[in-house]
C-alpha cells in the first residue's frame, strides 16, 4: 500500500488560489524571446535553445544549452570588389554548455555536413510558427575545455562545393581523365579526342547536347554534314570529322538545357542544369519564376562555360553571378537564390534615422577595384596564335576573332575618383589570366547590355556606409540582402536622406542591434556646404 | 516559536531507479528529463487521459528508507486544468494529511514550484515516490522532481535575509532616446545571514546529533543545487523559496562571546 502524500485539491490554473480568492497579481509579460538551433542529427532532430522552450503539441523539448549568443554575418561579395559573386550567410559556431557532460555523446554522432537551422520565436511560439533565420552546414564538432561542445558551422553554400564532373573516360587514350562538360554556349572549344586516331571530338560528358554550331580547322570554317557531322555516342558527344584535320579543331556548341537555342545559355536553364541535373536537387529548391524574371530584367544574357578541369558547382555559380554583377546564396529555407546589384528605386523598405540608429556610422569610399578599367567580355579561352591558323583565314573577321582573347569587349568610363584604384586593380588581378572583369557572357549583345547596366551603377563615386541599427530581433536576423533602406543622418551629406542597398548584415540572433553594410552613391561636394 | 527557515540540500530522486508509466497519449521529452537539474529539460504529458483511466507519470525508488522532509515539483507548467497526485512509497504507513498544498504565484513571470513540505514533528522516511497526472484534455510539464531531507536553520540564533530580482535583459538607446529593450528571464536571489550561532550549531556535537553549518557548506559547496526557504510557513515557501545554487558562502566566523556568524547567497536556477 503506497503511502498517500496526496495533493488532495487538484491544482487548477483557472482558479490558481484553490478557487477561494480572486487572484490579484501583476499579470503576465509577453512571452520571452527564444533563439533555437535545430540539428538534423541521425536518429532524430536535436533542438537547443537559449532558455526554456517546450512545444507540448509537437512533443519537442529544446535543451536550454546555448552557452552564448550565436552570431551571424551575411554579406554579398560582388565581382566589383572580390570576383566572387556569392553571398555567405554565415553562422558563428554554436556553443553548447556541457560542463555536466550530458552532451558528450554528441561527439560520437557523425554530425559533419549535416544541416543546422536557427529559428527565432518566443517560448510560447509553436514549432511550426517559429521564424527560420539561418541555415548552415556542420563542419566539425569540438569539445572545448570540458565545459562546452562547439559546433563549427560552415556556410550553406558548402552544399554545392562538389565537383561538376564526376565521370571519367573508361578506356582509350584518355582513360581515367575527366570528361569535359559544356554549359550554355561555348565558343572555340578544343574538343577532346578520346578515341584517337578516330577523328571524333567530344565537348560534353553526356547526352542532350544542344547542338554544334560551327567547327573550324585552323581557323577555316568547315561545312556541316559534308566535312563534319554530329556524333553523339558515348563517350564522345560532339562531332566527327569526315576528312583529315589540318591540326587545330575548334568547336562552337550549345550545351544541354531547357528551351530553344540561346535559351539554353540563359540563366534559368543554366541554374536548372547545375542544380537539377548536376547536383540532383529537386526543382523546389530554386525559384524558376524568379530566375525567369531576373533573366528578362537583365535582357536575357547568354552565357557559356566549358569545363574541362574539374571545376566545382559552386565556383561555376560564382562565375555566373560575377557575369551579372550579382551574388548567389542558399537561403535559410535551403533554396538557391541569385540576385543582382540594382539602383535604389526611391521606395525604401526601411527608414533609418535617429530613432533607429544604434551608434555611430562609418563611411568609406567604395573603391571597386576592377571597375576602373572594366573589361566586360566573352572570353576566348583558347585564342589561336598566327602559327595555328591557316594562312588564308588569318585576315578574315573570323580569324581575327579567333586570335583575340576576348571575342567582344565593352568598356565604360567611371568617375575620376577611381583613378587611384586602377593601380590597385591591376595588381590585385595580375595573377589572373585576363585583366579586367571576366564574365561568362557569350555574345556581344549580352556584353553590351551588361556594360550599359553597370555604367548606371557607377556613374559617380559610390560609398560604403556601415550603420548600427536597432530593429526587432526577427527583422534583424532576416533582413534580406539587397534590401533598399533610406539613411537619414546629419552628417556626410545624408541630411535629406540617401537611399542605399544593404549588402551586409551582421549581428547576433536574438539581439536587436545589427550592423548593416550598405552601398550607394556618395554625395556631390556641394552637398556638404 | 519563531517561523523557521530551511534548505533542501539533497535530492534522493537524482540517481534513483526510475520507472515511467505507460502513457498512451505521448510524453514530452523523456522521463529522465524529470531528473535533470536543468528545469528546461522538462518532462511532460500531453493530452492527458481521462481521470480513472491509465496513468501518466512514473515512479522512482532509491531503495532504502531515507528521511524525506520535502517533495518538490519544480517549474510546473500546465496549459489548463490538471490533476496531479504524488504518493510516497513505504515503509511508513498511513496517508500524509498535513502536507501543505499551495499552487504558488499566479503570475507567469515567476517560475512556479510546488512544494510538499512535511511537519517537523513527523519523522518521515520513504523508499521512493510516484507521481500521477490525471485530467482530461490538458498538458503539463514539470522541470524537475525533488525529494529529500530538509535542513532547518537552528532555533534561537539571529537570522536575517533579503531577496531581490536580477534582470539580465538589455536595453539599447538610439541617439533619439528611444529605448529598445531586449527581455530576458528575470531571476531571484536570496541572501541569508546567521549570527549568534553556537559552536555546536556551527561545527557539530560529539554525538553527531546536529547537522552543522560546516557539514552543510561542504555538502552543498557552490555547485550543488539547493532549494532555500527563508521562511518556512504555509504559502511563504512558494513565495520566497528559491531553487538555485549557493554562489557565495560567508565564512564561519568566530566573534566575541564564543558565537559564530555565517551566511550564504543563493541565485535562482532555471
Amino acid at each position: 500500500m503506497p503511502r498517500n502524500w496526496n495533493n488532495a485539491d487538484t491544482w487548477n490554473s483557472a482558479e490558481p488560489w484553490n478557487g477561494t480568492v480572486a487572484p490579484i497579481f501583476a499579470g503576465q509579460r509577453a512571452p520571452l524571446p527564444r533563439v533555437l538551433v535545430e540539428v538534423d542529427a541521425p536518429g532524430g532532430t536535436l533542438w537547443f535553445a537559449d532558455g526554456r522552450y517546450v512545444d507540448v503539441e509537437a512533443g519537442v523539448v529544446a535543451l536550454a544549452r546555448l552557452g552564448r549568443r550565436v552570431g551571424f554575418d551575411r554579406r554579398a561579395s560582388l565581382a566589383y570588389h572580390s570576383a566572387s559573386g556569392r553571398a555567405v550567410q554565415g553562422i558563428d559556431s554554436v556553443e553548447l554548455i556541457n560542463s555536466d557532460g550530458r552532451l558528450d555523446y554528441l561527439l560520437a554522432l557523425a554530425l559533419r555536413n549535416l544541416v543546422v537551422r536557427v529559428w527565432i520565436g518566443t517560448e510560447a511560439t509553436p514549432i511550426e510558427e517559429l521564424t527560420l533565420c539561418a541555415r548552415g552546414i556542420i563542419e566539425t564538432i569540438q569539445a572545448v575545455g570540458e565545459v562546452a561542445i562547439r559546433l563549427v558551422v560552415a556556410d550553406a553554400t558548402r552544399e554545392l562545393a562538389v565537383p561538376l564532373i564526376t565521370e571519367a573516360f573508361p578506356s582509350g587514350p584518355l582513360e581515367g581523365q575527366l570528361k569535359p562538360a559544356l554549359l550554355g554556349i561555348g565558343y572555340s572549344i578544343p574538343g577532346v579526342q578520346p578515341e584517337a586516331p578516330l577523328l571524333r571530338f567530344g565537348v560534353h560528358d553526356g547526352a542532350g547536347l544542344g547542338g554544334v554550331l560551327q567547327v573550324t580547322d585552323s581557323g577555316a570554317v568547315l561545312t556541316p554534314t559534308t566535312q563534319w557531322e554530329d556524333y553523339n555516342t558515348d563517350p564522345t558527344f560532339g562531332v566527327e570529322l569526315n576528312q583529315s584535320t589540318a591540326g587545330k579543331i575548334l568547336i562552337d556548341a550549345l550545351g544541354p538545357g531547357d528551351g530553344i537555342g540561346g535559351e539554353r545559355a540563359q540563366l534559368p536553364s543554366l541554374i536548372a542544369h547545375l542544380l537539377g541535373t548536376r547536383r540532383g536537387w529537386s526543382t523546389d529548391r530554386w525559384d524558376a519564376d524568379w530566375l525567369d524574371a531576373l533573366n528578362v530584367e537583365l535582357s536575357e544574357p547568354e552565357m557559356g562555360r566549358w569545363v574541362a578541369d574539374g571545376g566545382a558547382v559552386d565556383s561555376i555559380l560564382d562565375e555566373i553571378a560575377d557575369s551579372i554583377g550579382g551574388w548567389w546564396t542558399i537561403n535559410p529555407d535551403g533554396r538557391f537564390h541569385i540576385d543582382t546589384l540594382r539602383l535604389p528605386t526611391g521606395t525604401p523598405a526601411l527608414v533609418i534615422d535617429r530613432t533607429r540608429l544604434g551608434g555611430k556610422i562609418q563611411v568609406e569610399l567604395d573603391t571597386a577595384p576592377g571597375l576602373s578599367d572594366a573589361v566586360l567580355g566573352m572570353r576566348n579561352v583558347f585564342p589561336l596564335d598566327p602559327g595555328q591558323q591557316a594562312g588564308s583565314v588569318r585576315d578574315t573577321p573570323e580569324g581575327v576573332l579567333l586570335a583575340q582573347p576576348f571575342r567582344a569587349r565593352s568598356t565604360f568610363a567611371v568617375a575620376d575618383t577611381y583613378a587611384r584604384s586602377q593601380a590597385a586593380s591591376s595588381a590585385s588581378r595580375s595573377g589572373q589570366r585576363f585583366a579586367g572583369m571576366p564574365t561568362l557572357l557569350a555574345n556581344s549583345a549580352s556584353v553590351a547590355a551588361e556594360a550599359a547596366r553597370r555604367e548606371l551603377l557607377w556613374p559617380q563615386a559610390r560609398w560604403w556606409r556601415r550603420v548600427p541599427v536597432l530593429l526587432d530581433a526577427v527583422s534583424a536576423a532576416t533582413l534580406p540582402l539587397g534590401t533598399e533602406v533610406r539613411l537619414v543622418h546629419p552628417r556626410y551629406g545624408m541630411q535629406a536622406g540617401v537611399d542605399v542597398i544593404v549588402m551586409g548584415v551582421r549581428g547576433e540572433f536574438g539581439s536587436r542591434r545589427v550592423e548593416l553594410t550598405c552601398t550607394g552613391f556618395g554625395p556631390a561636394p556641394e552637398e556638404f556646404e | 516559536m519563531s517561523i523557521g527557515a530551511g534548505m533542501a540540500y539533497e535530492d534522493w530522486a537524482q540517481g534513483a531507479t526510475r520507472t515511467p508509466f505507460v502513457d498512451p497519449n505521448g510524453n514530452i521529452g523523456t522521463f529522465a528529463s524529470l531528473f535533470s537539474p536543468q528545469l528546461s529539460d522538462c518532462f511532460g504529458v500531453t493530452r492527458l487521459v481521462p481521470t480513472g483511466s491509465a496513468l501518466a507519470g512514473g515512479s522512482v525508488s532509491w531503495g532504502d528508507a531515507r528521511p524525506v522532509g520535502i517533495v518538490s515539483l519544480l517549474d510546473v507548467r500546465a496549459s489548463g486544468s490538471v490533476g496531479l497526485d504524488v504518493f510516497g512509497l513505504g515503509p511508513d504507513a498511513g496517508p500524509i494529511t498535513d502536507s501543505f498544498i499551495y499552487p504558488g504565484y499566479p503570475s507567469s513571470d515567476f517560475v512556479r514550484h510546488l512544494h510538499f513540505m512535511f511537519d517537523v514533528s513527523r519523522s518521515l522516511t520513504g523508499v521512493g515516490l510516484s507521481m500521477n497526472a490525471l485530467t482530461v484534455g490538458s498538458s503539463i510539464t514539470i522541470g524537475r522532481l525533488w525529494a529529500g531531507p530538509l535542513w532547518r536553520v537552528p532555533e534561537g540564533i539571529k537570522r536575517a535575509w533579503r531577496s531581490a530580482v536580477f534582470d539580465p535583459g538589455e536595453r539599447a538607446l538610439s541617439p533619439g532616446g528611444q529605448n529598445y529593450p531586449s527581455d530576458e528571464q528575470r531571476r531571484r536571489w536570496v541572501k541569508m545571514g546567521f549570527s549568534h550561532v553556537s559552536f555546536e550549531q556551527a561545527y557539530g556535537r560529539e554525538d553527531n546529533s546536529v547537522l552543522d553549518l560546516q557539514q552543510l557548506q561542504m555538502r552543498v559547496g557552490t555547485t550543488s543545487h539547493v532549494i532555500v526557504f527563508p521562511r518556512l510557513q504555509e504559502h511563504a515557501i512558494h513565495r520566497v523559496g528559491v531553487y538555485g545554487t549557493v554562489t557565495e558562502w560567508d565564512p564561519i566566523e568566530n566573534v566575541a562571546g564564543d558565537y559564530f556568524t555565517s551566511g550564504l547567497r543563493v541565485e535562482e536556477n532555471l
